[in-house]
C-alpha cells in the first residue's frame, strides 16, 4: 500500500522538487551565458539580461565576473546557486527516510562542492560540471527508490519549475507543451493535489501555439501567477 | 449522618478571533464518587459538539478528553448536576506513598518545617492562615511554596501548597483538591491530609476543617497534577476565556 | 569451495586484527569522506547557535572477543530483565519498596518518577525496549555497568554507517575477520516496533524536529525501519485512537510510536503545558492501551543514578540470580555507612549529581581544592539524596589516531544497545565513545569526542 504522507512532508518534496530543477536549469543556463561571454567585448555587462530573467535586482556599476560571483556564491542574492542548494538540503535533510540516504547524498556532495568552489573563489563555470552530474544522479536516484505520491509530488515539483524557468527564458511554445502535457498526466492521477481554476488559466495560453507567445510579457504574468497557484500542498 | 443535595454548574467559555482549529481539551470537572460524595445526576456537554471520552489519571481523578477539528470561534463546555454530601471523610486504608514527598511546586525549606513543628494539620493550617494575606495577581501558576512562604501572598493554590509542604515536612501525607466551594463563583482549591485512616479536608484559606459545602473534582501531589480544565490549538489567535461556578444547596 | 574459504579466513585470524588496523587507518580519508557523503552529524548548541558537525569517527575498532562477549550479553540481558521488572512493579504493586529492597525516597523523589503513569500497562508489559547500557572495561579486563539509559538512549546510527563505509574502504579486513554483521540494528527495531504494534496501525518514529541534536539519527532509523518520520503535527488523538494525517486530512491509524520526544514533553495536556513538540491527549490513548509508546513513559525512575545503586539487587529480587555483570562500586550518602566511608575518602572518589546527565555534574576529589572539597562535603550533608560516589575505575585505554597521524591513548566506553520486544536481545555492536583529551574521563559527544566502531567478534 502506498505510504501516507503529512501535508508538511507534501509540500518539503514538492520544493525539492523545485529547486533540485532550478539548481540544474540555472547551471545549464549559465554555462550558456558564460559561453557568450567568450564573444563579448570587456566591459559591457551581459549577464544583466540574465539575471533580470531570474528576477534578481541587477546593479549597473557590477563586472561581468562579480555578477557571476554573486549569482554562484553569494548567501544574500536570493536566487544565487549557494541559496538554491542550501533550500534543496532544507527540504532534503527531513525526506531522508523517504528519498533514502543515497539520494539524500547527491545533495550533501553538491553542496560540499559548492562550499569548496566558494572558499576558492573559482570563476570558470565548468568547474561545477560535478553539481550537474550529481543532480541528475539524484532524479536517477529518485526514479529506482521512490514510488506513488512521493514520488508523483516530486515530479510534479520538477516539472512546474521546469516550466517557469522556460517561460523565463523565453522558451518555445512546443518546450512548454511537452512539461504541460507531463504535468496534466498528473493532475489525472493526483488530482486532489490541484487547482482546477488555475489549471484552467494556464491552459489557455499553453494549449496552441497561437496563444502563447514566448516574447508578450503579460502571456508570462498571467501563465507564472497560474503556475504558482496550481498545486495545493 | 446528615445527607445534603448541591446542584453544581461549572462552566468554561473561551473566543477565539480569528477562528482556531484543532482544538484539544482534557477536563476535569466532574465530581469524584467517593465515601462523602454521591453523584446523583451529572451531565457534560460541549459546544461545538464533539465526542468526550472519559477516563481516569494515575491519580484515580475522572478525566474527559476530546477535540474538535473544524474551524471554530466559540467553544463551550458546561457540566453540571446534583451531588448528595455526607461530612467531609474519606477513608483509605493504603494512601499513595508519593503523597509524602515534595514536588517542584511543594518543595519546603527549615522556615516551612517550622509552620508544621505541631506535627497537627489543624495547627499547621491555623499557621499558614495567620502567616499570609490573600491577594489575586501576587502569584501564578508557578508559584512554589518557598515563593509564597516568602512573598506571604497569594490565592487559594498558594495556601494548599503551602499547606502540602508543611505537612509532608512533619511526616503527613497530604494532597491537592480542585472542587467548588459554596458561594464561590470559580474553582477551588483544598488540602486533604491523611490521618492513618481516612483523608480530611482542610480549607488554609478560610482557616476551617471541612465538613459541608465543597464538591470535589480531583486531587494530586499538587495542581500541576489535576488542573480541571487544559486546551491546545493551533491558530494564531486571540483568546479570551471566563469560567464561571455554582455551588447551590438544595433546600428541603 | 566454502570449505577453502573457511580455511584461508582461519589462518589469517592469528594476525588479523593487527593486520586489519593498519589498513583500516590507511584508509581512513575514504572513510571519512563517505560518512560526509551520508551527512553523520549532530547539532550542538553554542550560545543559542544551531550548529552541525561530524561526530568525528576514529577507525581503530574496539574489538571484544567472542566468549568476552558472550559473557556480556547474558549479563546485559538479565539486567535490562530486571530493569523491566522493576519498572512493572514501580507502576503497579511497588512490592520491591514495601519489601525495603528499594527505599521509598529513591522512587517518589526521583525525577523519573511519574504518578501520571500509575497503572497504566504498557503494550505487552514492555517498558524499556531499547535500553542503552553503558559499560566500562577496568584494567583487569573485568566490565563494569556506568549507567543505565533507559528513556531515548542514543548513538546506535553511528557504529552502524561506520560499518556500511568501513566495509567499503577495506573490504579485505572483513573478508579476514570474523565480525558479526551490525548492520541488523534497523531490522532489530523494526521486529520489535511490529511486535509492540501487533498489527493495529503503521509504526512511527516521532522526533521533536530537524534542529533536535539527534535528528540524523531519527531519519535515518526511520530508513532503516520502514517507519514514518513523525514531526509534531503529524500526529492526533481522536477519540482515544492516534493517527497520522495525510496530505488529505486522511487518518492512518497509528500502532507503535518510537518516540524521540522525551516524557515532559510528550503531551501538552498531561506534562508541560508549553511544549510544542507533543501530540495532545496522547498519554489518552497509551493509557487506553490502543497504542504503543517505544520507550513507555515513566522509565525515569529506573535510570536514575540514585536508583543504579540498586541494580544488582533488583536481579536478585526478581529472576534470584546472581548478577552477571556488576556496577563501578558505588556509595550512596544516604546510608550511614557509606555516607562516612564518602565523607573520609571524598578526595579519592568521584561525586555525581544524580539529577544531571550527558557528564555534567560530575567532580573528582583528587582535581578539588581543599576549601572546594569542604564545599561538596557540605553538599553532600545537605541533601544526602542528591548525590552519589563512585570509587574512580582505573580502565583500559583504547588507541585513536590523533590529528598528528599518531597513535594516542583516550578513555573509551561502550554503549550496548538492549532491545526488548518478544524477547531481549543484545545488538551485536555498540557505541564506543572516546574522550577528546588524553586526560579527560568524559566520553560524551556533547563534550566534544568522538566515537569508534565496535567489532563483536564471531566465535566460528
Amino acid at each position: 500500500m502506498d505510504k501516507v504522507i503529512s501535508a508538511n512532508t507534501a509540500n518539503q518534496l514538492f520544493w525539492l522538487g523545485r529547486y533540485a530543477e532550478r539548481g540544474y536549469l540555472m547551471l545549464h543556463l549559465m554555462r550558456r551565458a558564460y559561453d557568450e561571454v567568450i564573444d563579448v567585448p570587456v566591459g559591457e555587462k551581459p549577464y544583466s539580461d540574465f539575471l533580470e530573467k531570474l528576477g534578481g535586482y541587477v546593479a549597473n556599476n557590477m563586472t561581468s565576473s562579480y555578477q557571476m560571483m554573486a549569482q554562484l556564491y553569494d548567501p544574500n542574492t536570493v536566487s544565487s546557486l549557494y541559496n538554491i542548494i542550501e533550500r534543496m538540503m532544507d527540504n532534503a535533510i527531513v525526506l531522508r527516510s523517504i528519498i533514502c540516504s543515497e539520494s539524500f547524498a547527491y545533495i550533501e556532495l553538491c553542496r560540499d562542492l559548492l562550499k569548496q568552489k566558494s572558499a576558492s573563489k573559482e570563476m570558470n563555470i565548468t568547474e561545477l560540471q560535478p553539481i550537474t552530474d550529481w543532480l541528475l544522479a539524484f532524479w536517477g536516484s529518485i526514479r529506482e527508490r521512490v514510488y506513488g505520491q512521493s514520488y508523483a509530488l516530486l515530479e510534479v515539483g520538477r516539472l512546474v519549475e521546469h516550466l517557469d524557468m522556460n517561460m523565463r527564458f523565453e522558451y518555445k511554445h512546443y518546450r512548454i507543451d511537452e512539461a504541460w502535457d507531463m504535468l496534466k498526466r498528473y493532475m489525472q492521477s493526483e488530482q486532489d493535489l490541484f487547482d482546477r481554476v488555475q489549471a484552467g488559466r494556464f491552459e489557455m495560453y499553453a494549449a496552441t501555439q497561437e496563444a502563447y507567445d514566448e516574447n508578450i510579457k503579460e502571456h508570462k504574468f498571467e501563465m507564472t501567477a497560474a503556475l504558482n497557484g496550481l498545486v495545493k500542498v | 449522618m446528615d445527607l445534603l443535595k448541591y446542584n453544581y454548574q461549572y462552566i468554561t467559555e473561551s473566543s477565539f478571533v480569528p477562528p482556531v482549529e484543532h482544538h484539544f481539551f482534557k477536563m476535569r470537572a466532574l465530581p469524584m464518587e467517593n465515601a462523602c460524595q454521591h453523584i446523583l445526576t451529572a451531565e457534560m456537554t460541549v459546544s461545538p459538539q464533539c465526542q468526550l471520552n472519559h477516563s481516569k489519571d494515575g491519580f484515580g481523578n475522572s478525566v474527559q478528553c476530546g477535540s474538535f477539528s473544524e474551524p471554530h470561534n466559540h467553544f463551550r463546555i458546561e457540566s453540571r448536576g446534583v451531588v448528595e454530601c455526607s461530612a467531609y471523610c474519606i477513608p483509605d486504608a493504603s494512601p499513595k506513598d508519593f503523597y509524602l514527598y515534595p514536588t517542584r511546586l511543594t518543595e519546603w525549606n527549615k522556615d516551612i518545617a517550622q509552620l508544621a513543628s505541631s506535627g497537627n494539620a489543624h495547627d499547621i493550617m491555623h499557621a499558614i492562615y495567620g502567616l499570609l494575606t490573600y491577594e489575586r495577581f501576587a502569584t501564578d501558576n508557578s508559584t512554589t511554596a518557598i515563593d509564597t512562604f516568602s512573598i506571604r501572598k497569594g490565592v487559594c493554590q498558594d495556601y494548599a501548597h503551602l499547606m502540602i509542604a508543611a505537612c509532608r515536612s512533619a511526616g503527613l501525607k497530604a494532597r491537592y483538591v480542585n472542587g467548588l466551594m459554596l458561594g464561590e463563583g470559580e474553582t477551588h482549591a483544598w488540602v486533604e491530609v491523611h490521618d492513618g485512616e481516612k483523608w480530611l479536608g482542610y480549607d488554609p484559606t478560610h482557616d476551617c476543617q471541612i465538613d459541608y459545602g465543597y464538591i470535589k473534582f480531583a486531587h494530586g501531589r499538587d495542581v500541576a497534577d489535576c488542573p480541571s480544565n487544559r486546551g491546545r490549538f493551533y491558530g494564531w489567535t486571540m483568546e479570551t476565556m471566563a469560567v464561571t461556578c455554582k455551588l447551590i444547596k438544595q433546600e428541603n | 569451495m566454502i570449505m577453502s574459504t573457511e580455511l584461508d579466513t582461519n589462518t589469517t585470524m592469528s594476525n588479523g586484527a593487527a593486520m586489519s588496523e593498519t589498513d583500516l587507518v590507511d584508509c581512513r580519508d575514504t572513510v571519512n569522506k563517505w560518512m560526509e557523503r551520508y551527512g553523520v552529524r549532530f547539532g550542538v548548541y553554542k550560545n543559542g547557535v544551531f550548529n552541525e558537525q561530524l561526530f568525528p569517527f576514529d577507525a581503530i575498532p574496539r574489538q571484544i572477543p567472542a566468549d568476552e562477549w558472550e559473557m556480556l550479553e547474558r549479563g546485559l540481558v538479565q539486567r535490562v530483565k530486571a530493569l523491566n521488572m522493576f519498572l512493572y512493579d514501580i507502576y503497579h504493586d511497588k512490592k520491591i519498596v514495601q519489601d525495603g529492597v528499594v527505599p521509598k525516597e529513591f522512587t517518589y523523589e526521583s525525577k523519573g518518577y511519574m504518578p501520571e503513569c500509575e497503572g497504566i500497562t504498557p503494550s505487552k508489559d514492555v517498558y524499556a525496549h531499547i535500553a542503552g547500557i553503558d559499560l566500562v572495561q577496568a584494567k583487569d579486563g573485568r566490565w563494569l555497568i556506568l549507567e543505565d539509559n533507559l528513556r531515548i538512549p542514543s548513538g546506535a546510527s553511528y557504529p552502524m554507517i561506520a560499518r556500511t563505509v568501513t566495509r567499503k574502504a577495506s573490504p579485505q579486513t572483513f573478508r579476514d575477520n570474523l565480525i558479526h554483521d551490525n548492520r541488523n540494528y534497523g531490522e532489530m527495531l523494526r521486529e520489535m516496533m511490529d511486535y509492540i504494534n501487533d498489527g493495529r496501525g503503521i509504526n512511527v518514529i516521532l522526533t521533536p524536529g530537524r534542529y533536535n541534536s539527534a535528528f540524523f539519527e531519527h531519519s535515518f532509523l526511520a530508513e532503516k525501519t520502514g517507519a514514518t518520520l513523525a514531526f509534531p503535527g503529524d500526529l492526533i488523538v481522536d477519540n482515544g485512537i492516534v493517527y497520522y494525517t495525510g496530505i488529505y486530512k486522511e487518518k492512518v491509524r497509528v500502532g507503535a510510536i518510537y518516540r524521540r520526544v522525551s516524557d515532559e514533553y510528550l503531551d501538552p495536556l498531561a506534562f508541560e503545558p508549553t511544549s510544542l513538540l507533543g501530540v495532545p491527549n496522547l498519554m489518552e490513548a497509551y493509557r487506553a492501551g490502543t497504542v504503543g509508546v517505544i520507550n513507555a513513559l515513566g522509565n525515569g525512575v529506573a535510570d536514575d543514578k540514585g536508583i543504579y545503586y540498586f541494580v544488582p539487587k533488583m536481579v536478585k529480587y526478581y529472576l534470584n540470580e546472581e548478577p552477571i555483570l556488576q556496577n563501578a562500586p558505588t556509595y550512596l550518602p544516604f546510608f550511614e555507612e557509606d555516607f562516612n566511608y564518602i565523607i573520609n575518602n571524598i578526595d579519592k572518589l568521584v561525586i555525581k549529581d544524580v539529577a544531571e546527565a550527558g557528564g555534567y555534574g560530575v567532580m573528582f576529589g583528587r582535581d578539588m581544592t581543599p576549601e572546594r572539597l569542604e564545599e561538596v562535603k557540605n553538599l553532600i550533608i545537605k541533601d544526602p539524596r542528591r548525590w552519589i560516589a563512585q570509587e574512580v575505575v582505573d580502565f583500559i585505554d583504547l588507541d585513536i589516531i590523533d590529528e598528528t597521524g599518531k597513535p594516542s591513548p583516550r578513555k573509551c566506553d561502550l554503549r550496548a544497545f538492549v532491545i526488548t520486544g518478544k524477547e531481549t536481545k543484545v545488538w551485536r555492536s555498540g557505541l564506543t565513545r572516546f574522550s577528546r583529551n588524553p586526560n579527560s574521563f568524559v566520553v560524551n559527544s556533547s563534550q566534544g569526542g568522538g566515537f569508534k566502531d565496535t567489532w563483536v567478534m564471531d566465535k566460528n
